[in-house]
């Protein structure tokens, strides 16, 4: 992979996994609180670019400093246009936004931005992975419940139960989980 | 006309024309479906306007100026054809050093000895406004010069977020602020912020907050709509009951107690009450873009943010304030 060795990005909030994303891109980074002195910070770092979450109230305290010098980092959905302004869009959406100061080479703030999406693409699908696993364990629980209580009910085995629950879905057209939870609820009456 | 549209806005007291037009149906008498999505930062507001992420939003007026004078490059067409509200600022400082410096007058010319003491040491006197082209940074200044003290060398001026104002107050990165409601009042309430001036009394234009929009959406029906529900809605609020009842509104919008935005929306800022009379802000009566403003906030912004000569400033205020299509909106039919 490409190293940006000599470009150092701050990064405001504390997102671990993103600074070992952007550490892997080869960045070097540095990352403080949003409470924190941000014009202190600046100064001591002098980063070529910083990410923020595009929903920090900070981004206030950046744009200021942004129009104090054009030596500091300037906000990138300004500055681009074409296939680069499509990507600060995107991670936009996505929840970042970057600074990015005049030096720092195009190919490199292409590189920081798509880490900063791919990153958040990725934590966006194990988090939408996590919930469906979560779902579908509840479900799994519920179907068990109203296994055990067709089985206790009608003296049967737990396939017969099984087939008995999956016939009751069938028939009102609903899911499995749906025919459980009903069941369960006319029980619990 | 049956529009569905997206209003941004930030949690702030002259936000509430927006709650307002919606608690009392008036964007539904207008045909419009409205949905109002608050934002952190006037940064991500004007992004969300920019990729139409929003269709029109409550304002800095210095946003669609800025934006014509090429501040947020080429592509950044934003214009305003609503005013909707005057004044509603304050400048507070630091409770503990305004009641170290003696009272009344003497206080400023005490406050001016402490930042001419002060300038050339580890930690000047610091003030913090909102926004580096918001209003709030010229009355800041303005009552800077005032008091005899330079804005640019004499102090340190900051911008720092109105929901971290409090704590960088707090933690002494500030020395004051000047901010709009409710933050001036929450700052008394919480016992570290003492009101010293507020923008009706600095004597400067008063546009304060507009409805901003991309230029391309100016004439669009939903757009001249929204100008005459938000007209109607800043007419209702003139009056001081109406504004009582409105305050439960903002009180349960923004998710504060209606004691702590009482100050700004029916009197001054906690603390001012004895030397100012009348309300803070104004909604009605002021609703059509003022050229002369525009000047004024495009002079401010040349004048105190180091930047090159605009070159036609009439030409950018034109296309940032639009009274054309103000009128525009007054005139259409209701129906």
């Amino acid at each position: 992979m490409k190293t940006h060795a000599g470009t150092d990005i701050l990064l405001i909030g504390s997102d671990e996994t993103l600074v070992l994303a952007l550490q892997d891109g080869g960045f070097r980074v540095t990352w403080v609180d949003e409470h924190e002195d941000l014009y202190a910070a600046v100064a001591r770092l002098q980063p070529q670019a910083v990410l923020v979450q595009a929903d920090s109230p900070t981004r206030d305290t950046l744009e200021h400093l942004a129009s104090l010098s054009r030596r500091y980092p300037q906000p990138t959905l300004l500055l681009h246009d074409g296939q680069d302004a499509e990507l600060t869009r995107r991670a936009l959406k996505l929840g970042i936004s970057a600074y990015v100061a005049d030096g720092m080479s195009a190919g490199a703030v292409r590189a920081l931005v798509e880490v900063s999406i791919s990153h958040r693409e990725q934590l966006e699908s194990l988090r939408r992975e996590l919930t469906r696993s979560q779902r579908s364990l509840a479900e799994r629980k519920l179907i068990d419940a109203a296994k055990c209580v067709l089985m206790e009910r009608q003296g049967v085995c737990e396939a017969d139960a099984f087939r008995h629950l999956k016939s009751l879905a069938m028939n009102a057209r609903i899911s499995l989980s749906d025919a459980a939870r009903n069941l369960l609820a006319q029980e619990g009456t | 006309m049956t529009g569905t549209v997206t209003l941004g806005y930030l949690p702030l007291t002259d936000a509430l024309p927006l709650f307002a037009a919606q608690r009392l149906q008036l964007f539904a008498d207008y045909g419009l479906r409205v949905q109002l999505k608050a934002m952190p930062s006037w940064a991500r507001l004007r992004d969300a306007l920019l990729i139409g992420e929003v269709d029109a939003a409550h304002c800095l007026a210095g946003i669609p100026l800025a934006a014509q004078a090429g501040l947020y490059g080429p592509g950044a067409d934003l214009a305003c054809a609503l005013t909707l509200n005057h004044f509603g600022n304050a400048i507070t400082l630091y409770r503990p050093l305004a009641e170290r410096l003696s009272g009344g007058a003497g206080m400023l010319a005490s406050l001016r000895r402490k930042a001419l003491a002060e300038r050339d040491g580890p930690r000047p006197l610091t003030f913090a406004s909102v926004f580096p082209v918001s209003k709030h940074e010229f009355e800041l200044r303005h009552w800077l010069r005032n008091l005899d003290v330079d804005p640019d060398h004499d102090v340190k001026l900051l911008v720092i977020p109105p929901p971290l104002v409090a704590r960088a107050l707090q933690e002494r990165q500030i020395d004051g602020f000047c901010v709009g409601e409710p933050w001036n009042s929450l700052a008394v309430h919480q016992g570290i912020g003492q009101v010293v001036a507020s923008s009706r009394t600095l004597g400067l234009p008063g546009t304060e907050k507009v409805l901003a929009t991309r230029s391309g959406w100016l004439e669009h029906p939903d757009h001249l709509a929204l100008i005459r529900a938000l007209c109607e809605a800043c007419q209702w609020l003139d009056q001081q009951d109406h504004r009582l009842t409105a305050l439960d509104w903002l009180a349960e919008t923004l998710d504060l107690e209606p004691e702590h935005l009482r100050p700004g929306l029916l009197g001054s800022p906690a603390g001012l009450l004895e030397t100012e009379g009348g309300s803070l802000m104004t909604f009605s009566g002021i609703n059509c873009p003022d050229d002369w403003h525009a000047r004024w906030l495009l002079g401010q912004m040349e004048h105190n943010l180091s930047m090159p000569a605009f070159s036609d400033p009439e030409a950018i205020c034109r296309r940032a304030f639009r009274a054309d299509i103000h009128d525009l909106a007054m005139r259409t039919a209701t129906t």
